[in-house]
């Protein structure tokens, strides 16, 4: 009796422990277009918002985007904002990166929202990041939030 | 029997977690997937938010090119983003204080100069703009003499100040043209964008863009039904916006022609006196 308790007590243990390390988490995913035509895609990026600043973290926590935002307004239930300035914090220094345009959407209800201009809905707390660098780099992400302040 | 169970279903339960338990990194977080680029340090953001096994499974992506260090093995893993062709060599941070565009303090910008010069590209958040965005628009050369009875948005939503926002007031962004009420156009690439006239007052030359359709100004010529055209002619709507932007519409039987200030909390036309 006291065998087939202890079982299901680790048996559970473990399962938790699963459920902590490898179902919850960052969901989101980035992807970066050079202007020489290659890409990357990062994905299980960390998406936390700060007031008005996105913070996305790579899945290894090396780097992270920094997008300020502002002149934020509501397109139905969608709030749209436009970015001021981004930078790359990585190899313990931040570098600018300069935009030429952009703009940051998101959802905060808890249903999915349609988008103007597009076919695509976006789910509910999901950010939609999409940037273009002056550089011609164009950056997209997308993911639900995992922490907002 | 039942031990047997019981110790088969937990022989299994730990093969399956010895992986992800196994590549979590010294703060308690599974590796794998992510990460092109360069190697080094990084530096913490202080997010929340937990892990995930790694190795990028499970979720649809795009067909789009993959770059080769997202496939690395494990040993030779890069760290964070590849942006090797946008970071700057001079270091900055935007949400430092002091360097965020568009505050108070910040050069201002001269209305009658035409932004977006060819050879000037400096990007959003490099040029320091208008410093007033946030209630009056200025209204060029009109500017003190918008004391007219305020027109009322005919289709606004109520709910006081800021209703057609939720409520939250809009803050608009320096580095756009009119803070951003008209659309995304940054200053920095204002060039790239259909120029869509512009008026001669005082010795200035007020420069108006299309307005975007995603924008609450387009919201605001939806409401009150105007339809922009080109500024320059005469017996126009022309419309002043946020740092002394200015667009032009054709008059109708709810906003007729002559000079108006936009009220950006409540969408009001406040008319200028001649």
């Amino acid at each position: 009796m006291f065998e087939r308790r202890a079982g299901a007590a680790l048996c559970a243990t473990l399962a938790t422990l699963l459920l902590a390390t490898g179902i919850a988490g960052a969901n989101g995913t980035a992807r970066v277009q050079q202007s020489d035509g290659t890409s990357q895609v990062y994905e299980h990026v960390n998406i936390r918002l700060d007031g008005q600043t996105l913070w996305v973290r790579s899945d290894d926590r090396k780097g992270t985007l920094e997008v300020t935002s502002g002149a934020c307004s509501f397109a139905g239930a969608v709030q749209r904002c436009l970015p001021i300035a981004t930078a790359l914090h990585q190899h313990g220094e931040t570098k600018a990166i300069e935009l030429r345009h952009g703009m940051v959407y998101l959802n905060q209800t808890d249903v999915p929202q349609p988008m103007r201009h597009s076919s695509e809905l976006l789910g509910p707390h999901e950010v939609m990041v999409l940037l273009n660098t002056t550089a011609g780099t164009i950056i997209s992400v997308k993911g639900i939030l995992d922490d907002v302040k | 029997m039942k031990k047997l169970f019981w110790s088969t279903a937990c022989l299994l339960a730990a093969l399956v977690a010895m992986p992800a338990l196994a590549s979590a990194d010294s703060n308690g977080r599974p590796g794998g997937g992510g990460g092109g680029g360069g190697g080094g340090g990084g530096r913490p953001s202080g997010g929340g938010g937990g892990g995930r096994p790694g190795g990028g499974g499970g979720r649809p992506s795009a067909p789009q090119q993959r770059s080769a260090p997202q496939r690395q093995a494990p040993a030779a893993r890069p760290a964070g983003y590849n942006f090797n062709h946008d970071t700057a060599p001079a270091e900055r941070r935007p949400g430092a204080p002091g360097v965020r565009p568009g505050v108070p303090g910040a050069r201002p910008y001269a209305p009658g100069a035409r932004p977006g010069a060819p050879g000037e590209r400096p990007g959003i958040g490099s040029r320091q703009s208008i410093p007033s965005y946030a209630r009056s628009g200025g209204g060029g050369g009109y500017n003190g003499r918008f004391n007219g009875n305020p027109i009322r948005n005919p289709h606004g939503p109520g709910g006081g100040p800021w209703g057609w926002n939720h409520g939250r007031p809009w803050q608009g962004a320096g580095n756009y043209w009119g803070g951003g009420f008209w659309g995304p156009f940054a200053f920095a690439d204002l060039g790239g964008f259909a120029l869509y006239g512009a008026l001669d007052y005082d010795q200035q030359v007020y420069d108006s863009y299309q307005v975007g359709p995603d924008s609450p100004g387009a919201d605001l010529l939806q409401d009150y039904g105007l339809q922009q055209t080109q500024c320059g002619p005469g017996n126009l709507v022309d419309i002043w916006g946020p740092s002394n932007s200015l667009i032009c519409a054709f008059p109708d039987d709810s906003v007729g022609p002559g000079n108006y200030q936009v009220d950006p909390s409540t969408f009001e036309l406040v008319p200028a006196s001649n």
